[in-house]
């Protein structure tokens, strides 16, 4: 028997041969990692709930973070992306809960329920962002919705100089003017309204555009200005009789009882329309006394408005009427009698894909009314916009963004997803775009890609179910309907933060490595070496390419790779 | 001291099991073999089995189990049947390579389809090419002999051993049988300690890539062992008479003095072949029986010493290699062959799929040995 310096022992007899395949020494010498043709890439994948956040949110760090308790820090990851969770954590209607692969297991992560309750954290904690200067421009942004507050937020943290001009008093746009306290108490949009502003952004109240602020005199002034004015012209139903006085549009309803004026008179309401809008009126009124009906053109699963909102205002006792197209508004004697309709039934699907409704000839009915509320979508208000800014019904900035004298635009007028969160991640892109231009450190526009994940997305084929213990998600409920149709208490229930950080450690991770050493143990060939805090690299002197840490990584955040590739 | 218990054959595998003291149990229920784990775990219950039963999900998992747990040193044991012997086959022949010292009952169970859970060899001579000890039980008694021996074997030549019994005919029938006191069979059982065994002082890497020259040479001492393991079985046999005065050890030899026919049958059968035998010998035949125990190692010079004299050999075999004959009969002949005077070799096939093998099945394979000897089995069939 003979060693070789590298360790080998080499048999010189047939008699020296063992009885069964065994080592006589360390086989550090047998570099295996020759053998490989695939090798595992350690690096994180984009988690569901992420890639379907509008906001851009890196869900799977921030919700991470929360359930560890490390509150600042998991603030930190999700003000980076939006500066409103307590906000979003009540009227997003949360496409990341319907992406969540535990959604296929024991039931999907309330991740409202927990980005409500960490915003809610954020807000008691005065947890926010630092100012990182860097930036000298003068921008002007106009409309105090959430786009427009999220662009001037990041534009003055990156050191910018910046007015937010808002037709309303105060800051806040829709969220003030259209979203009802019951869904949003204003406490929380103040102290995250105020928060967004703190870092230096100026605001002027009572400034619309071709009243009281002229655009291209604001762009005199300024070296950059940001059109977020959202839409609120309102849809006309176009039927005989909508002049009568007791017709009034949702929006504007929304926004007068918002500002604390009384409602409309008027005991019996229909509310035309299937949105948000819609629903929030028929839901706004229903606290004043009102009985309302919603009728909407199309069927119950066709309602633009999010499905909490609907199954809510039933409970609370709105009535729905499905497949009713508006015929005519009756007035006698100078008050509103009714409201005709007639029975529609699915057609070809239009271009939305939904379908066309038809009317049934002779099926007109009419639903005794005082009051109708128009609530059949918005559309841009062009008034005081040059032309050349407009173009299908969206504010349209030359391709080079420079071309039109300084102007950009971003958020619902720019054509946006119609969400609070697509006016969030609209708007952190703008003010991205806009650093990239006057300079200034921009926020981050891929959360993920900054902290090195990859785009493809781990879906529930590479999640490894068996490693996670069953945990139903925590009940959140929601306040007794009758004592909702009293006042403006909020209606969805929060989580106490014990139970939050309960719920937020059901989150999978899904795609995100969370040093859980399964790979490191795993791995036949030891080849799985840890590397930097709870991260891992695969020692490629040794590596198999067998995929082993692959397949048993519980959360999919590793990937097998052609080496070379 | 020994005690004598009523005991079925599969209970009588489970005292065995208990008495040789197994430190580790990984087996999946099949009938006929699933009373055998029952009746270990009841006795785990009370105490007297001291073994870890280790539950899996496949009998391939089983026998992974017990090749883990024997590199690691402990005494381990399953048991199968049938279907779920084949399941095991990659492993068996892992188990044999890796020359661990793990013991397996198979209660013999007809292979499906069609779907059979009665006796014949069919699924143990499967695993004959193996490199496993393989013994053959004729009765409850020499079932509990077996397994405390094959406890002794697998340790002293780091083979793996298997012990065959049949279905219900053995495994379900209960008979007196005297179970050996721990202290009586301790002595006899080492402890294992070959160089191979994990011994987390000085790590090793095991079943790794070897040269086909060390490869052969690796097999050629697995061959070398089962020609020991032909001295350690009589050996063995012969301290099981000084210590409890029954026993047999390669092959039993039924009075075969002077006779000019000689049966070759193996497990219950050979207990109906004694009877006829003895019917024989009272009308005035000169019959005897030669029993195989031990078909791994095979044990040709036993047999060509208890074969040559007689004037033909019948051999009975409750299974078949298809296309070729009854597997005993085949290994028979060819011990025999080239030997100068040495008998004509007749092979019959009874008794499979549980069917039952009765005097007259046995008288009838005596008749027609009377004549030419066939290349092929003959079927006994009504």
């Amino acid at each position: 028997m003979k060693r070789l310096p590298d360790g080998r022992v080499i048999f010189e007899t047939p008699a020296e041969v063992p009885p069964v395949a065994m080592s006589y020494a360390s086989t550090a010498w047998n570099r295996t990692g020759d053998w490989r043709s695939r090798e595992p890439a350690f690096r994180d994948l984009t988690s569901p709930c992420a890639a379907a956040c509008p906001a851009g949110q890196d869900v799977v760090d921030q919700i991470r973070l929360f359930a560890q308790g490390r509150v600042r820090e998991a603030g930190e990851v999700i003000l980076s992306a939006n500066p409103f969770p307590a906000t979003t954590g009540r009227v997003c209607p949360h496409p990341c809960d319907a992406a969540c692969n535990r959604g296929r297991m024991d039931g999907a992560l309330d991740i409202p329920g927990v980005e409500r309750a960490l915003g809610d954290a954020l807000l008691s904690g005065r947890v926010e962002l630092a100012v990182r200067r860097g930036g000298k421009a003068r921008v002007a942004v106009v409309g105090a919705g959430p786009a427009g507050l999220t662009a001037a937020h990041f534009l003055a943290l990156a050191g910018h100089r910046v007015t937010l001009y808002a037709r309303e008093d105060r800051p806040g746009g829709l969220l003030r003017t259209g979203i009802p306290p019951y869904r949003l108490p204003r406490g929380v949009l103040d102290a995250e309204v105020e928060r967004a502003l703190r870092p230096g952004v100026r605001f002027e109240g009572g400034r619309a555009l071709g009243d009281g602020l002229d655009l291209a005199r604001l762009g005199g002034e300024s070296d950059a200005v940001l059109l977020a004015i959202g839409r609120h012209a309102p849809r006309r139903l176009g039927v005989p009789g909508e002049e009568a006085p007791g017709v009034v549009d949702g929006l504007a309803l929304l926004e007068a009882l918002h500002g604390g004026e009384p409602a409309p008179a008027g005991d019996r309401v229909v509310v035309v329309g299937g949105g948000n809008t819609a629903l929030d009126c028929a839901r706004s009124l229903l606290r004043r006394g009102r009985k309302v009906t919603v009728a909407y053109r199309r069927g119950r699963e066709e309602m633009p408005a999010f499905g909490d909102e609907v199954e809510e205002a039933i409970e609370e006792g709105v009535a729905v009427e499905v497949w009713a197209l508006p015929v005519e508004v009756r007035s006698r004697g100078g008050r509103i009698r009714g409201l005709r309709l007639v029975r529609a039934r699915p057609g070809e699907k239009d271009a939305s894909g939904r379908a066309r409704p038809e009317p049934v000839a002779g099926s007109d009915f009419e639903l005794p009314a005082d009051l109708v509320v128009v609530a059949a979508g918005e559309s841009l208000d062009a008034a005081a916009l040059p032309g050349a800014l407009v173009r299908d019904g969206a504010v349209a900035v030359p391709a080079d963004r420079q071309g039109a004298g300084g102007v950009f635009a971003c958020g619902d007028c720019a054509g946006g997803g119609g969400t609070v969160a697509h006016a969030i991640g609209a708007g952190r892109r703008a003010a991205a775009e806009l650093c990239a231009i006057l300079g200034g450190e921009p926020p981050a526009v891929d959360l993920l890609a900054a902290r090195g994940a990859s785009p493809a997305v781990a879906g529930f084929e590479r999640i490894r179910p068996a490693w996670f213990d069953p945990a139903v998600p925590h009940p959140r409920g929601r306040a007794e309907a009758a004592a909702r149709r009293l006042g403006d208490a909020e209606v969805r229930l929060g989580y106490e933060a014990a139970s939050a950080m309960a719920e937020a450690g059901r989150c999978l991770a899904c795609g995100t490595c969370t040093g859980c050493d399964n790979c490191y143990q795993l791995c036949p060939d030891r080849a799985v070496v840890r590397a930097g805090p709870g991260g891992y690299r695969a020692d490629t002197s040794r590596c198999k390419g067998c995929g082993v840490c692959s397949e048993e990584c519980p959360r999919g955040a590793i990937e097998l790779c052609e080496v070379g590739a | 001291m020994a005690s004598d218990r009523l005991l079925t054959g599969n209970e009588a595998v489970a005292w065995a099991v208990a008495r040789s003291g197994a430190q580790v149990v990984a087996a999946y229920p099949i009938t006929p073999q699933t009373s055998i784990i029952e009746s270990l775990a009841s006795l785990g219950q009370k105490g007297v089995s001291r073994a870890e039963f280790v539950p899996v999900e496949s009998e391939h998992s089983a026998l992974a189990a017990c090749i883990g747990a024997a590199h690691a040193g402990a005494r381990t044991f399953t048991a199968t049947s049938g279907q779920g012997l084949a399941l095991m086959h990659e492993l068996i022949h892992w188990a044999a390579g890796g020359r661990l010292p793990i013991v397996l009952v198979d209660v013999n169970r007809a292979m499906a389809p069609g779907w059979n859970i009665w006796t014949d060899q069919n699924d143990s001579l499967s695993q004959r090419d193996t490199g496993w000890i393989q013994l053959y039980c004729e009765d409850g008694q020499e079932v509990m002999d077996s397994v405390v021996q094959a406890f002794v074997l697998a340790a002293r030549l780091s083979l793996p051993v298997m012990v065959v019994l049949d279905a219900f005919f053995l495994s379900h029938t209960a008979e007196a049988i005297s179970v050996p006191d721990e202290a009586e069979i301790a002595d006899l059982i080492p402890a294992w300690q070959a160089p191979w065994r994990i011994d987390m002082e000085r790590p090793k890497a095991l079943g790794s890539l070897v040269p086909s020259a060390e490869y052969e040479q690796m097999r050629r001492q697995l061959d070398a062992a089962h020609r020991e393991a032909l001295g350690a079985i009589e050996d063995l046999a012969a301290t099981w008479r000084g210590r409890f005065g029954r026993g047999v050890g390669l092959v039993d030899r039924y009075r075969c003095e002077g006779a000019d026919e000689i049966l070759v049958a193996s497990g219950t059968a050979a207990s109906t072949a004694r009877a006829v035998v003895d019917a024989l010998r009272a009308r005035g035949r000169s019959a005897g029986l030669v029993k195989v125990r031990a078909f791994r190692p095979f044990p040709t010079a036993a047999l060509r010493e208890a074969l040559l004299p007689a004037r033909r050999v019948a051999v009975l075999d409750r299974n078949c290699s298809y296309g070729a004959s009854g597997i005993f009969f085949q290994e028979v002949r060819a011990a025999l062959c080239g030997l100068a005077g040495a008998p004509p070799v007749h092979g019959f096939i009874a008794g499979m799929g549980g069917r039952d093998i009765t005097p007259s099945t046995i008288e009838a394979a005596l008749r027609h040995a009377r004549g030419e000897p066939r290349p092929e089995s003959t079927w006994l069939t009504e």
